[in-house]
C-alpha cells in the first residue's frame, strides 16, 4: 500500500516536471524493464534501446496515467508493447534481407545460428544459445511469449500477469502451461536439426 | 519411459515440476541413454542461458542516455503543445485544408505555364485574385497559429 502511494506521488511530481523525480522512477524500475524487454528480445543492446523508448513514453505520457492500475503494471504494458514493435520490425528487416538476398545474391551479414556437434559435450556460445531461446521463444504465440516471459524472467505470480495482461488468472495458468509444452516441442525440434 | 517422453518432459524435469515417480523414472533412463544425456546438457545450457539474462543489468548511464533524447528538441514532452495538436480533429482539418490549397495552387501555376505555351494566360478577374490570395494568405499567416493557440490555451 505504501509503495503505491509513493508511486502515485512519483508520477504527480513527474506531471509538474521533477526532474529527480523521474530520475527517480527510472532507477527504481530500470531492471524489471530491461529484463522484460531482453526476456522478449534476447539481445542486450536492443533490449536496452526499447527500455529507453519505454521511460520516454513514461515521461511524455505520465499526465494521462490515471493510477488506476499499478504504475508496474502500466510499465510492464509499455514495455511488451514496445519489445512486441521491435519483434516486428526485426521481422520485417529479416523478410528484406531475404528478398535482397534473393535479388542480388547477397549474403546476409548475420550468420545463421550453427549449433556445432552436441555430442561433442561442447558448451555452446553465449550468442548462439541466445539466438536458440530468441527462436524457440519467439515462435510462440504472442500471448503465450508475454505470459511466459512475465512468469520465467519477472517470476510474476499468474495474478500480477492477470492484471497484466488484462486476463483471469486461469487463462495465465493455461497460457503459461501451453508455453512450455510449444516451447519444449520447440527446442526439441531445434536441438534435431543440428545433429 | 521412452526417449520421446522423456524429451517432452525435459523442461518441466529441470525446473523440478513433475509430480510422482517421473523426475525418478527421468533419471534413471538418462542415466542409461547417451542420447537423451545429450539432450539433458542442451536443455541444461538453455536454462543456464535464462538464468544468465535474468541477471542482466542495463548501462548504468540508461537515465543519462534518456536525459539526452529527452533534452533533443523533436523529443517533447506529450503534455506539452505538439501531441496535444496532433490529437485534435482540427489539426486534420488543417492539414487536408493545407494539402488541398496546396494542390490547387500548384495546379494553377502548372496549369498557368503549360497555357502559357499552348494559349494566352487566362486572365484573373480582380475578384479572383483577391480570393485566392486570401485564401493562401489566410493559411499561412492566420488559420495555423490560431490553431495552435487555441489548442494550447484548452483545458
Ligand atoms: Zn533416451
Amino acid at each position: 500500500m505504501v509503495q503505491e502511494i509513493l508511486d502515485q506521488d512519483l508520477i504527480a511530481r513527474i506531471a509538474r516536471n521533477e526532474q529527480e523525480a523521474f530520475r527517480y522512477l527510472v532507477e527504481k524500475y530500470k531492471d524489471m524493464v530491461f529484463r522484460t524487454c531482453l526476456g522478449l528480445l534476447h539481445d542486450t543492446p536492443e533490449a536496452e534501446d526499447i527500455t529507453q523508448d519505454v521511460f520516454l513514453e513514461v515521461y511524455r505520457s505520465v499526465s494521462f496515467f490515471r493510477g488506476e492500475s499499478k504504475l508496474s503494471t502500466w510499465l510492464y504494458r509499455i514495455a511488451i508493447n514496445k519489445s512486441l514493435n521491435q519483434m516486428k520490425r526485426n521481422q520485417k528487416k529479416k523478410s528484406w534481407l531475404r528478398l535482397d538476398e534473393l535479388v542480388f545474391s547477397r549474403k546476409p551479414e548475420k550468420k545463421e545460428i550453427s549449433i556445432p556437434d552436441l555430442n561433442n559435450s561442447q558448451p555452446l556460445e553465449r550468442e548462439e544459445l541466445g539466438a536458440v531461446l530468441r527462436k524457440a521463444i519467439n515462435e510462440l504465440p504472442e500471448n503465450q511469449q508475454i505470459a511466459f516471459v512475465l512468469a520465467k524472467y519477472d517470476e510474476l505470480s499468474y495474478k500480477e500477469i492477470s492484471d497484466i495482461m488484462n486476463t483471469s488468472v486461469s487463462s495465465v495458468e493455461s497460457l503459461v502451461h501451453r508455453a512450455k509444452t510449444n516451447l519444449q516441442k520447440m527446442l526439441i525440434n531445434i536441438y534435431k536439426s543440428y545433429q | 519411459m521412452n526417449c520421446q517422453e522423456v524429451n517432452e518432459n525435459m523442461l518441466a524435469y529441470l525446473e523440478g515440476s513433475l509430480g510422482g515417480d517421473l523426475p525418478g523414472r527421468m533419471k534413471d533412463h538418462i542415466e542409461t541413454c547417451d542420447s537423451c544425456k545429450a539432450f539433458q546438457v542442451f536443455m541444461l545450457q538453455v536454462n543456464l542461458q535464462i538464468e544468465d539474462e535474468k541477471t542482466r543489468v542495463p548501462n548504468p548511464f540508461l537515465y543519462t542516455r534518456i536525459q539526452e533524447k529527452i533534452d533533443r528538441k523533436h523529443e517533447l514532452p506529450v503534455h506539452g503543445l505538439y501531441p496535444r495538436l496532433l490529437r485534435s480533429p482540427l489539426y486534420y482539418a488543417a492539414v487536408i485544408i493545407f494539402a488541398v490549397s496546396l494542390g490547387v495552387f500548384a495546379g494553377r501555376q502548372l496549369g498557368g505555364l503549360m497555357s502559357n505555351q499552348a494559349s494566352p494566360a487566362p486572365v484573373l478577374t480582380e475578384q479572383e485574385k483577391l480570393k485566392q490570395e486570401f485564401y493562401l494568405q489566410n493559411l499561412e499567416n492566420d488559420d495555423i497559429s490560431q490553431l495552435i493557440n487555441n489548442i494550447d490555451q484548452k483545458p
